[in-house]
């Protein structure tokens, strides 16, 4: 077996070799491979260290352990969301069978976890618990294996669930003794147990839930790390004093983290949408705290990325900061707070929403030295049901109570006197697209860290973003376009490097594949946020490059890519849209002397959203509001320009 | 009256009561004298537990003034338990009811955990479960893009190009396009994630290391060269003997959780009385 493999690896490499060799007899039509490729090998295959494909996965997953999961009936583990994640056909909590379209390649569990006394060292003969008779008597039985075993864990369970357990046996169980095990540690090893470096990542993390007074304040904190040093804490709570609801506290026990264990961890926040203003201050926190040097530093060291679309709504743009963006309307939930205690106003918004919070950035820069929000974009899902469902075809809600079910749109999913949020509402959304140089944890988390990555509202498309300040047409046609991207310029979630002496304005190159078993692309977009002279910020979407032979009316705009949504049926063709997307843009506006970040954002053509999909197979009209389809979009970490000073 | 009876004869009340029981074995620690109910004492024990739980977070030991907060607060928590009992507060509560389940299933799963094979054991698991450790099959490939409708006399000639000069320069052949024009040893998994649907089932009848096409991806008409193929085989336990662990053990902590609840059950006498609600049968 070893030998057919070796065999199969060497044939790979030799024949990788041939193209790069071939071009020395051959006539290279283009000239650009050989030109233009400067990499450390002649074989342009070679010694690659540049990521080759995203990986696809879900940052922020609830399974049965998390509370309100529980609550809402999540009856699925943690073992039961890993195989779902890696392909596998599972039942959910409702009874329904579901599988995914095709594997995620990585997870991240982000369960809120309390402690939980467990009997674990009975097995391991240790002396002073064979000491009593129960737990000899059983350690007997558990060593005789198969039925026995099971008989006597059995008797250990229904002598517990009892009380019948010898008394001073039990106390050494009890929590805060040396040999209670908390839940942390079985989230741990079941994370152990899915990890499989090269095919599937399971990353360990837990969701520190901060609310003040509903207004949410959430991070999913995540470990680069195994179990030798994640064991070593425990996750860190909102409940005083050992836990707190300050974000602050929070950067103090990451620090702590990596001071005590050796390890890396990074904390990914949401739902600013759901925060009423406070997610993203400009000058001072919710207590009226100023922001300081050490917000400012910590923040922009412990939170690389923004999760900045979710099932419970969209946030990356909203019409009232972006009159301008004809598709800043997507998705989003403006009501209110996390629990609707407080109604929203439109002054909230800018604390809320990413664009608005990168533009904010700019301006706390330049007056204190440290740009906070300096983040790369994410989504994924925060659903409840153990279920990373993010496709508008198989869509399996936010909890267990609204999993497919006749009545779920039409039901509200959170309502009070300050509002109402209908089932509908409900987001299939998203996802996050890692440009890992491999699949295992360190390379997943340390493209996190650099910020190489982007988030989608749940197609797979690929989106490729590099800037420069010499890209040019050329380059794109090239047979291997993402080897001068990096040659030439700065991935996505990177600075721009320094301008050149006689560059006028940055390059960008920028191209999108449609998710293979997806809708084709309407239009690539390029977001750009900047500062001006007085400190004031601004924005501009710029299209970039589109399907077809559309030519931008008189005011500037694009006209729309048409809709082949049949809503009868819940179907859709891709006989508009293209496959494929490319192009090389230079910043008409550009001013060296201001500060700026550009980021994509890629629209497929419209096809059925969920409820349209509910509504066809249950026969059953769609409520009132709810749009018929959706152009689903990606979202690239932005790329930064910073005047030289 | 009636409703009381029927009420204690509720067969989820005393799963409930007894979920109950283990609740205050777990939060009071139990002592042959209790203390009368309006007497809290903080023992030693449950200091140190406190200490304990902050330690196990910040990797100190709480400073006095920490610990003495946690004090002030676990009396806080111990007299607003005690009321919200006193009160029945507890009743009727899908949170605490959720939350008692899942600590008894917790309960079944601890006792499972301390199970292991015997010998012999986890190969006939493996051997019992092909389907779940068996490795897929893994292949290398080149590709070239033809476009979604190509001229078939194109794709005819690159191929005799191709055919008479197998090195032949092939980055010069078909159209531009984003997709890898070679990928190393993949999974169906992987290939079929870049080229949709079934692309993988169709190159592994290709004959390998020749020039074929055109074969059909989701994007398009492509010519392929198959570099290598490796078969999917079963591996042995030595190999994946963590994993055949773990999922053993996870199978047995099923087997020992409905054992327990089948005991449980065993002690309740249930009546279904006439089903009242809707089902989907009924439509």
């Amino acid at each position: 077996m070893s030998r057919l493999n070796s065999i199969a690896t060497l044939l790979v490499v030799l024949l990788m070799a041939l193209p790069a060799a071939a071009q020395d007899t051959g006539t290279p039509s283009a000239g650009a491979l050989s030109g233009a490729y400067t990499g450390k090998a002649y074989s342009p295959y070679a010694l690659r260290n540049f990521p080759e494909r995203p990986l696809w996965g879900d940052s922020h997953l609830h399974t049965s352990l998390s509370m309100d999961a529980g609550l809402f009936g999540n009856r699925l583990p943690p073992r039961d969301a890993y195989r779902f994640a890696r392909g596998d056909e599972v039942v959910s909590s409702t009874g329904q069978r579901v599988r995914l379209s095709r594997p995620l390649d990585w997870l991240v569990i982000a369960d809120h976890s309390d402690g939980m006394g467990m009997v674990t060292d009975i097995a391991s003969g240790k002396p002073e618990l064979l000491a009593y008779e129960q737990a000899s008597r059983w350690n007997k039985g558990l060593e005789k294996g198969g039925d026995a075993a099971v008989q006597a864990a059995l008797d250990l369970i229904t002598t517990f669930s009892q009380g019948k357990m010898d008394p001073d046996m039990f106390a050494l169980y009890s929590p805060g003794s040396k040999l209670y095990k908390n839940l942390w540690e079985k989230v741990v090893a079941d994370a152990e147990a899915f990890n499989d470096p090269g095919h599937f990542t399971a990353l360990i993390g837990f969701e520190w839930t901060s609310l003040i007074k509903g207004n949410n304040m959430h991070r999913v904190v995540i470990m680069r790390d195994g179990a030798v040093r994640t064991r070593q804490v425990v996750p860190y709570t909102t409940q005083a004093p050992v836990g707190s609801p300050d974000p602050r506290d929070l950067w103090k026990y990451l620090t702590n983290y990596e001071e005590k264990t050796g390890g890396e961890v990074l904390a990914i926040a949401h739902n600013g949408n759901l925060s009423n203003g406070i997610m993203f201050p400009l000058e001072a926190q919710w207590n009226g705290t100023r922001l300081d040097e050490t917000y400012i530093t910590q923040r922009d060291k412990w939170e690389p990325l923004y999760e900045v679309t979710q099932i419970k709504g969209d946030g990356e743009a909203h019409p009232f900061l972006s009159p301008d963006d004809e598709f800043a309307d997507y998705e989003t939930w403006a009501i209110g707070n996390l629990d609707v205690s407080e109604a929203k106003t439109n002054d909230m918004l800018a604390g809320e929403y990413a664009r608005e919070a990168l533009k904010r950035g700019l301006a706390i820069e330049t007056k204190l030295g440290t740009n906070p929000y300096k983040f790369g974009m994410i989504g994924a899902t925060d659903s409840h049901t153990s279920l990373a469902t993010a496709e508008e075809e198989n869509f399996f809600g936010k909890h267990s109570g609204y999993e497919p079910k006749p009545g779920r749109m039409s039901h509200p999913f959170m309502e009070n006197e300050n509002g109402v949020i209908m089932g509908w509402q409900m987001v299939a959304s998203g996802l996050a697209a890692v440009w890992a140089t491999e699949n295992t944890r360190e390379a997943i988390f340390d493209a996190m860290q650099r910020k190489e990555v982007y988030g989608t509202t749940g197609p797979r498309m690929t989106v490729r973003l590099f800037g420069g300040w010499s890209f040019s047409r050329q380059d794109l046609d090239s047979r291997i376009p993402v080897v001068l991207g990096y040659e030439k310029g700065t991935p996505m979630g990177g600075d721009l490097r320094v301008m050149p002496k006689g560059a006028k304005a940055p390059n960008f190159m920028v191209y999108a594949l449609r998710d293979p078993e997806g809708a084709n692309l309407d239009r690539i977009q390029i977001v750009k946020g900047w500062l001006d002279a007085d400190g004031a910020t601004h924005e501009k979407v710029y299209d970039v490059t589109w399907s077809g032979n559309r030519t931008p009316g008189a005011n500037g705009k694009l006209p729309p890519v048409g809709n082949t949504v049949d809503v009868a049926n819940a179907n859709w063709t891709n006989t508009i849209g293209a496959s494929e997307l490319a192009t090389v843009w230079t910043d008409p506006d550009f001013n060296p002397a201001q500060k700026a970040f550009y980021y994509a954002r890629v629209l497929e053509i419209p096809t059925p959203r969920w409820s349209t999909y509910d509504a066809f197979r249950y026969g059953i009209d769609l409520p009132e509001g709810a749009p018929t389809s959706t152009q689903e979009r990606a979202y690239t970490s932005p790329i930064w320009y910073t005047p030289a000073s | 009256m009636k409703y009381v009876t029927r009420l204690l004869r509720e067969p989820l009340l005393h799963f409930f009561a007894i979920g109950g029981l283990i609740f205050l074995l777990y939060t009071m620690k139990a002592g042959p004298n209790p203390e009368p109910a309006d007497t809290i004492v903080v023992e030693s024990d449950r200091i140190e537990q406190l200490a304990n739980g902050f330690q196990s977070v910040w990797r100190r030991p709480p400073s006095d003034d920490e610990l003495r907060t946690m004090i002030d607060e676990f009396i806080r928590e111990e007299i607003y338990y005690r009321e919200a009992l006193a009160l029945g507060l507890d009743r009727n509560d899908t949170v605490i009811r959720q939350r008692l389940r899942q600590k008894m299933e917790f309960l079944t799963d601890t006792g499972a955990d301390l199970l292991s094979p015997s010998a012999g054991e986890l190969e006939a698991y493996l051997a019992a479960n092909e389907k779940i450790f068996r490795i897929g099959p893994r292949l290398a490939l080149m590709q070239i893009y033809f476009g979604e409708t190509p001229d078939p006399e194109r794709i005819a000639g690159s191929l005799s190009i191709l055919h008479s000069d197998p090195e032949a320069d092939f980055s010069t052949l078909g159209e531009r396009t984003l997709l890898p024009a070679q990928l190393g040893l993949s999974s169906p998994k992987t290939v079929d994630g870049i080229f949709g649907q079934d692309f993988f089932e169709q190159l592994t009848k290709l004959p390998a290391g020749e020039w074929v096409g055109p074969v059909r991806s989701t994007y398009g008409v492509h010519i392929v060269r198959v570099l290598g193929i490796e078969p999917a085989r079963m591996p042995p336990l030595d190999e994946v003997y963590e994993a055949v662990l773990w999922d053993w053990k996870a199978a047995k902590a099923l087997e020992v959780r409905e054992l327990h609840y089948a005991r449980l059950r065993e002690r309740f006498t249930v009546e279904i009385r006439a089903v009242q609600a809707k089902t989907g049968e009924g439509r």
